[in-house]
């Protein structure tokens, strides 16, 4: 169950990175393939439209340079006039040759257009002729009104062919559109996709971790409880069976020797007696030092005076405790919660505090229980220590729903707080 | 000699029966009943009575010093003499405080039961050596600790014999009487001593004279 969900959150992960990743390929590909559709349509277009004014220009103007040629061909300039006309030809055939090359091979009014720049040319070239063996081509009024009509007719395949342009610019730039469109929607499409799945994604995930945190915290409650109820029934076994047989023993060997006749079997029986005394000391010792008996015979309170003094003999701390002892009348979870605070934080206080006293305040109110370990040592800085038990006094604390409080700073002593709401 | 009837409260069968042993070789000590919870001793008492009751401090349900408390509460003319596992200071004082007036480590009860029966049936405390000299241990070694002034010295001489004659377990009617004095001028002593010395009863007085080894 457990590898099941982290292998399908984690398939699920690398999916939508998959997908962020070509989403966004993609889009950089058709953006650019739109982007550069763009520029060489205009470009194309710039070129035959150009080409397109240039030969209608030639036109024009070689119409105009023809009729001064054929009505003065005898003039001094003539021979310049026809020069230029050739000049004009090979311009505007030149011209059609580009124009040609800027368009689909085999469109229609390309071919028109070829085919009437050609005849007008060759009707020049004829009038051109005749007009050099007969010399007066003026007379010629046939040959005139078909250059007329020529140009008109070349002229309007020019414009249509224009308007060809224009039209088929015009569809381009809709085909363009259509494209980027397209590729809008299949952005919102993809982004969507990505959105959903990462918002499930992120939802899953996110159950998952509390349910992982909750879990962490109720089998740690769990250790807690369990060594704790293990420490309180060794201490119980120790104290009641071990002490009480040895107790019960003592009683005997006492009533033993007061019943011996010689003083060599009295002697003994008392030396075995004082073994069986080390015995029940050693035994008391161990069982305190699980769990103390105060805690559970006496109370809290009685149980802090008697940690306080415990390590005030062990260290020559100078442990003091205040607290009214009915301020220890709690349930059973938050006296043994707040003992172990206290013993944790007198621990860190002879250890690593080089205190030399402590004060332990406990305080009931209304709806809270606090306590607070106080020192003089020379502290530490908060922030950057997290050891020193501190961790285990929190989980102990988090787990009653209260709050632990470290106030420190090097020079300045310790205060360690634990608030319980009750 | 007067009949002294004891009542054995133990939850450790094994601990009843030394003791019945034990107490049985005296003359003038009879156990009249035995109780293996706080619970049981309370309804003895109740039922039949007895003059001393050697009490148990840790036992299931109604633990010793609750059971001490009660009886003490209910009949002042009974005795207790506590039986304990512990020499900490946390326990004699509890146990003074519910009422007892002998405390004996159980490790030490072969030698020392008999002495403390008689004793509190006398009127006076009696508690442990082992647990006299942790006290009065403890007590020089906070003093030293906290650095402060030992406050028996602000006593005066009459006030320190009055807080002996607290301690050896004497009312103030005895007191006066002993010292020709009237019964308010030593409870007018008495409340000086209890101020200066910070103390709140007499179960902590006779701590105190423990601690002090004023009485023994």
């Amino acid at each position: 169950m457990e590898s099941k969900t982290r292998l399908l959150l984690m398939y699920a992960l690398g999916g939508l990175l998959a997908l962020t990743a070509i989403t966004g390929v993609a889009a950089l590909l058709v953006f650019e393939r739109i982007r550069i559709g763009d520029a060489e349509m205009r470009d194309r277009y710039a070129e035959s439209a150009g080409c397109l004014d240039h030969i209608r220009a030639g036109i024009y103007l070689s119409e105009t340079l023809a009729q001064d040629y054929f009505m003065q061909p005898k003039a001094p300039d003539a021979s310049t006039l026809l020069e230029k006309l050739r000049e004009w030809e090979a311009g505007t055939k030149m011209y059609l040759d580009r124009y040609e090359a800027s368009i689909p091979a085999g469109d229609q009014y390309a071919v028109k257009l070829r085919f009437e720049v050609f005849a007008y040319w060759k009707l020049i070239d004829l009038m051109a002729d005749a007009v050099r063996e007969h010399g007066s081509p003026g007379l010629d009024v046939t040959f005139q009104d078909e250059l007329t009509q020529r140009r008109e007719s070349m002229l309007k395949i020019a414009a249509d062919t224009a308007s060809a342009l224009d039209r088929e610019w015009k569809r381009g730039e809709t085909e363009l559109k259509g494209l980027y469109h397209k590729f809008r929607i299949a952005l919102y499409i993809e982004l969507a996709l990505v959105l959903g799945l990462g918002s499930v994604l992120s939802v899953l995930a996110l159950r998952r971790m509390v349910r992982l945190e909750r879990e962490t915290r109720a089998l740690s409650a769990q250790v807690v409880g369990a060594q704790e109820q293990e420490r309180r029934a060794i201490a119980r076994e120790l104290h009641d069976d071990i002490g009480q047989a040895l107790s019960g023993l003592l009683l005997e060997i006492g009533r033993a020797a007061s019943a011996a006749e010689s003083e060599a079997t009295r002697g003994r029986l008392h030396s075995i007696a004082g073994s069986v005394e080390s015995a029940v000391e050693a035994v008391r010792r161990m069982a305190l030092s699980l769990r103390p008996s105060m805690l559970d015979d006496l109370g809290l309170v009685p149980a802090l005076e008697w940690q306080a003094r415990e390590v005030g003999h062990r260290t020559g701390l100078n442990v003091q405790v205040q607290a009214e002892e009915s301020a220890g009348e709690l349930p059973d979870a938050y006296r043994t919660c707040i003992y172990r605070v206290v013993q944790e934080a007198l621990q860190n206080c002879a250890r690593h505090a080089g205190a030399s006293r402590v004060q332990v305040a406990l305080e009931k109110a209304a709806k809270s229980v606090s306590v607070h370990v106080e020192d003089d040592g020379k502290g530490f800085a908060v922030s950057r220590t997290r050891g020193l038990g501190l961790l285990g006094m929190e989980e102990r604390v988090a787990q009653l729903g209260g709050r632990l409080r470290v106030q420190s700073e090097p020079g300045r002593g310790t205060i360690v707080s634990a608030e319980l709401p009750i | 000699m007067n009949e002294i009837r004891v009542l054995l409260a133990d939850d450790h069968t094994i601990v009843r029966s030394g003791l019945r042993l034990l107490l049985e070789r005296e003359k003038d000590l009879i156990v009249v009943g035995e109780a293996t919870d706080g619970r049981e001793a309370v309804d003895w008492m109740e039922r039949a009575g007895a003059d001393v009751a050697v009490m148990d401090v840790a036992m299931p349900g109604l633990n010793g010093i609750e059971a001490t408390a009660q009886i003490t509460r209910k009949f002042p003319e009974v005795a207790i003499v506590m039986l304990s596992m512990h020499s900490d200071e946390s326990y004699v004082l509890r146990c003074l405080r519910a009422g007892a007036r002998g405390y004996v480590l159980k490790e030490a009860a072969e030698s020392e039961l008999i002495e403390a029966i008689r004793a509190v049936r006398a009127g006076k405390a009696f508690f442990s050596p082992k647990v006299r000299r942790l006290l009065q241990q403890e007590h020089v070694e906070r003093i030293r600790r906290e650095g402060g002034v030992d406050s028996y010295d602000l006593l005066t001489e009459r006030e320190r014999e009055i807080l002996q004659l607290i301690g050896e377990g004497n009312s103030n009617k005895d007191i006066a009487n002993r010292l020709h004095l009237s019964v308010f001028t030593v409870e007018t002593h008495r409340k000086r001593v209890l101020e200066k010395l910070n103390l709140h009863g007499t179960a902590d007085v006779i701590l105190y004279a423990v601690r002090k080894g004023i009485i023994r």
